[in-house]
């Protein structure tokens, strides 16, 4: 296990350069550059001696290697992901509180949505076809055909007009700005329910299908029977065998649950105004601020490969059947 | 509805009877009609006995086996009918008159009565160890601790033929071969040492030399413990070897039942004979003359009807080389008793014998 751990840690370097290289690359794609997009949006006429200046302070007019090199090697020596040039800011300082709470509310999300899913996807599998199980099925629909910002729009207004709650954001303004306390904790918490009750919703309705599928599946097979003869009694027959099998699927799935979590929840940032990566690479991605876009990038990726890594490791802890080899 | 247990003790007593199916109806309530999968199905079984139910697929022979156990799945449930078994106690208990998922059902299953299935490869869970599944057996019915539960599970692992017992314990389903997991399902079985094991198809998946040793194994064990066992087939070849007594289903119910000599040397029923007609032979005088007449092997007129379209009368009618116009088809048949031991529910016999008639009534 150690072993398969440790060669599983080994693949992940030739894994992360190809995609630090793909990510630089992805973000060079569109036409022009940042300057060129700068220049579109200027009010009055930049000269050209200006321009290259910036150019070559920025070194874009170097070829892409070199660019990529000088990138990546301040990223592995120093930590460095370069300027952003929006912002006039080093990356780092911009993303690392930001990727902090998206982490935050990603990790919450998910345990909101295993939390309420298994019991719920376990009782609409065991109880099928009953009133129970179509309940359950209906708002399992409706959570997931309901996009994520209407729902945000709903519930903001919902926690305002009804809780007199301070919409939008994760802080109260007076903790916007402030140093770390307890207090701004207890206020970040009393924001974050909204944000993962949204993010989670169409997560919870998937996985509740997914759950009573699995599990379905599971109930009529053979063991689940061949348990039952031998006397076990049935909730301990449900939770031993068939539903621990019908988790594995749920483990796997953990590797692109988390990255989706992390990026895709850009429009619902965006709209309740949260201080996460989401927006940030949005807005990145639009005035071509490259170092900006690639760190994001990366990081995201980083943390799809992370989330794999982890929910293979889990899995071949919980499936024997999982060969090490 | 229960009768008393004095009346039940003495009606099992008089021929040592363990098992007593009493015309148990098992019937699926679907959302397209009912399916009738067991439709009136009596037999009978005495200690250290070995009874084959036979038939053709889907003539309800693995309802019925479920039926004891009470481990029909939904919709299925048992409509009318009695089951009484004999208690290790002496005891004499109504099966289908308990709670499917109460505590008494539960100590039956695996402490009294253990069931092995047709596929080895899935009846063990893929992720637990055998050891584990053996261990628990033992665990819900004997009052033993878990270092003496693994001890027994190596010894039982040992005594169904599978070698290094103490380290292929902790083996997964998935690292033995077929023949290797139905032994585990019957050490599973055999934990507790039960009075009756029901055998649902236990060779059917299985290569043909594991299938011998398998039934080999099986009777080795019966000849040790004095259990009785229920071996349910399809393969007459099977049960010519083991039976001693033989129940032959057809649409849910039992059309013959006897003993394996009665049924192999003298059967009664148009479905028996065709049954035992449409068996291969390369011993005898027929199939030599066949060989050289290139005769067709026997084969029984159409098929098993939709359970939604049961015939009238006498549900195998439809296919009978003897059915009577008029009588077959609209009267339904007793069990009438073709000699001790011996009945069948056709119509042929009903009036060669009266008594059969009023002694074995069957609704």
């Amino acid at each position: 296990m150690i072993w398969y751990i440790l060669r599983r840690i080994v693949y992940l370097v030739p894994t992360l350069l190809v995609v630090s290289i793909i990510a630089f690359v992805v973000i060079q794609l569109p036409p022009g550059d940042f300057l060129a997009s700068l220049i579109s949006k200027a009010e009055e006429t930049i000269d050209q001696a200006q321009v290259d200046a910036l150019r070559e302070r920025y070194g874009l007019d170097e070829p892409i290697h070199v660019q990529y090199w000088k990138w990546i090697s301040g990223i592995i020596t120093r930590g460095d992901f370069g300027d952003s040039f929006e912002w006039n800011r080093p990356v780092s300082d911009l993303i690392w509180e930001r990727l902090t709470l998206t982490m935050v509310i990603s990790l919450l999300t998910l345990a909101f949505v295993w939390i309420l899913s298994i019991p719920i996807g376990i009782y609409s599998a065991v109880k099928k076809y009953t009133i129970g199980d179509y309940l359950v099925t209906v708002i399992g629909f409706i959570g997931l055909a309901v996009p994520n910002f209407l729902l945000a729009l709903v519930l903001m207004y919902i926690a305002f007009r009804y809780f007199g709650q301070s919409v939008g954001g994760l802080f109260s303004p007076e903790y916007i700005e402030a140093e770390w306390s307890l207090e701004r904790v207890l206020d970040l918490l009393s924001h974050l329910w909204l944000p993962v009750v949204i993010l989670g919703t169409a997560g919870t309705a998937a996985l509740i299908r997914v759950m009573r599928a699995n599990l379905l599946d599971e109930l009529s097979k053979l063991y689940v029977d061949a348990a039952r003869a031998r006397g076990l009694s049935e909730l301990r027959l449900l939770f031993k065998y068939p539903v621990r099998v019908a988790l594995n699927p749920l483990v796997s799935a953990l590797a692109w649950v988390f990255p989706a979590l992390v990026s895709g929840s850009a429009i619902t940032s965006i709209v309740l105004n949260l201080q996460t990566t989401g927006p940030l690479l949005y807005r990145s991605l639009q005035s071509q601020d490259m170092y900006l876009a690639g760190s994001l990038i990366l990081l995201v990726s980083i943390l799809t490969i992370i989330g794999t890594l982890v929910s293979d490791i889990l899995l071949a802890w919980i499936d024997p059947r999982i060969q090490l080899q | 509805m229960l009768p008393t247990r004095t009346k039940l003790d003495q009606q099992l007593t008089a021929d040592e009877r363990l098992l007593d199916v009493k015309d148990v109806k098992t019937h699926f309530f679907t959302d397209e009609g009912v399916v009738k999968a067991v439709d009136g199905v009596s037999l009978s079984l005495k200690r250290g006995q070995t009874l084959c139910v036979v038939g053709e697929s889907g003539c309800g022979k693995s309802v019925a086996a479920r039926s004891i156990l009470r481990i029909v799945p939904p919709p299925g449930r048992i409509v009318s009918g009695a089951i009484q078994f004999r208690q290790r106690d002496g005891h004499v208990i109504d099966l289908t008159a308990m709670n499917p998922r109460g505590r008494d059902i539960r100590r039956i299953r695996g402490g009294e009565i253990s069931m092995i299935f047709q596929e080895p490869m899935s009846s063990l869970s893929p992720v637990h160890t055998v050891g584990s599944q053996i261990m628990e057996a033992i665990l819900l019915h004997l009052p033993v601790t878990k270092r003496e539960a693994r001890k027994r599970a190596v010894s039982l692992l040992d005594m169904v033929g599978i070698p290094r017992p103490g380290e292929l314990i902790d083996a997964y389903s998935f690292e033995l071969s077929g023949g290797m997991r139905q032994r585990a399902m019957i050490a599973i079985a055999l934990a507790c040492e039960p009075q009756l094991l029901i055998a649902d198809e236990p060779t059917t998946a299985l290569d043909v030399t594991t299938q011998a040793n398998i039934l080999d194994l099986i009777r080795d064990l019966q000849r040790e413990s004095g259990m009785a066992v229920l071996f349910i087939t399809h393969d007459l070849g099977v049960v010519a070897e083991i039976a001693d007594d033989v129940v032959v289903m057809y649409l849910g119910r039992d059309v013959e039942s006897g003993t394996v000599d009665a049924i192999f040397h003298d059967p009664k029923h148009p479905y028996t004979r065709a049954l035992l007609q449409s068996i291969p032979r390369y011993d005898s005088r027929d199939s030599r003359s066949a060989a050289h007449d290139k005769r067709r092997l026997y084969s029984i007129k159409g098929t098993v009807p939709h359970p939604f379209d049961r015939p009238t009368g006498c549900p195998f009618h439809p296919r009978c080389e003897d059915f009577i116009a008029g009588t077959c088809d609209s009267i339904d048949p007793q069990r009438f008793s073709a000699s001790r031991d011996h009945s069948v529910r056709c119509l042929l016999y009903a009036e060669t014998d009266e008594d059969g008639r009023a002694k074995d009534s069957s609704s």
